[in-house]
């Protein structure tokens, strides 16, 4: 064999070698282990119910709410302004598109184990801008939908809040109780808008 | 002869090859480079959507009643500080949360076999925990809880039908 045959082989060799390496998949977590611990444990990366009533009613552009739930239960009712990935196909997805932009992606399932999963694996691809909604839709039943006013006094402060729960439980209400069709209809324009702020054409 | 000839046969290869010697010198760093990539421990495994698979069938929870029935008796890994539970079913460790990928706890972790159980008042923290331990090669781990419903909306929808859309 000349000289050109056997880096042929070698090279050859090199990519047998190459294509049976465990190499980083697209979903395999790149950030280091101990900065992301200690991301996922600041308090920061976490928003409560109130502060999610505030965005919904301000129809805060910032925020993009993603229900982890599975389509079935989001079809039934869902956070106004949020979109469905269900977490079982949140790994099987390019979500690059949904999660690598300039607005905040706050995670909200029924309670916190999946919106928690759904975190690490979101920052640990990189996606700076994920966030969660602490204690889920339960929450957000126990602190807006249920909310009620029962004192004789209230603060400025206190008015602000129950005011803003007070709207936005009015805004869930409304939009969960439309018919499937007009459902549909509001979280298309939703995501046309969503899509323009992106960037992308309708 | 024959000698002389293999001699000028292996002497011109030397030659050729130190005329190919810039893409080796290019390609076998690159291989290096690769292979210590590609197997160095402490990183995350790859393939994350199959190490997670059971967070997403709930087979990562485990109840109190349950741990009878694990094969060894697991470690208990309290990730609340100052918190403790009795040694009933296992070996019990307080590893606070912040402090989980210091050195010596995860020689605690790794020494141990069996399974290992991470038990959180906070159902957050233990989720956290329980994906990042997981992408890390951890096998065997389970979040205790203590009930079954944690991903179940306890509350009802009512919708009032009186409300007109606004699109």
């Amino acid at each position: 064999m000349n000289t050109r045959q056997n880096l042929s082989a070698i090279l050859v060799l090199l990519g047998i070698i190459l294509a049976f390496l465990p190499l980083s998949g697209k979903y395999s977590l790149r950030e280091k282990p101990d900065k992301l611990l200690s991301e996922v444990l600041d308090e920061k990366t976490c928003f409560t119910a109130d502060q999610v009533a505030r965005f919904v009613v301000t129809e805060d552009s910032t925020v993009q709410l993603i229900d982890l739930r599975s389509a079935e239960e989001f079809k039934r009712f869902s956070i106004p302004g949020a979109i469905n990935i269900p977490y079982n196909e949140l790994m099987a997805l390019d979500l690059e598109s949904y999660l690598n932009r300039d607005v905040r992606s706050i995670f909200y399932s029924n309670g916190d184990y999946q919106s928690g999963y759904a975190l690490i694996i979101a920052r640990g691809l990189g996606y700076k801008n994920c966030f969660v909604m602490k204690g889920g839709l339960n929450e957000w039943y126990n602190l807006v939908m249920n909310s009620r006013f029962s004192g004789e006094t209230i603060t400025a402060r206190e008015n602000a809040l129950f005011e803003t729960r007070t709207k936005a439980r009015r805004m869930f209400t409304e939009l969960n109780s439309m018919p499937d069709s007009l459902k549909a209809r509001y979280r298309e324009s939703k995501e046309i808008e969503r899509k323009k702020l992106d960037g992308g054409c309708e | 002869m024959k000698e002389k000839n293999s001699t000028a046969v292996v002497n011109k290869q030397i030659d050729e090859m130190k005329r190919y010697s810039i893409v080796l010198a290019l390609v076998i760093p690159l291989l290096v480079m690769v292979l210590i990539k590609s197997f160095t421990t402490g990183h995350f495994r790859s393939d994350a959507s199959k190490w997670a698979e059971s967070s997403i069938n709930q087979t990562n929870l485990i109840m109190q009643e349950q741990l009878k029935s694990l094969e060894e008796k697991p470690l208990m890994v309290i990730l609340d500080e100052g918190k403790a539970i009795p040694d009933e079913v296992g070996e019990t460790v307080n590893i606070p949360a912040r402090t989980l990928l210091e050195k010596d706890n995860q020689k605690k972790l790794r020494a141990h076999t069996g399974s290992i159980v991470l038990v959180s008042a906070d159902p957050a923290i233990s989720a956290k925990i329980w994906m990042l331990l997981n992408q890390m090669g951890y096998k065997k781990l389970y979040i205790l809880t203590d009930s079954t419903d944690n991903e179940v909306l306890k509350y009802k929808f009512r919708p009032d039908t009186g409300t007109v859309p606004e699109l």
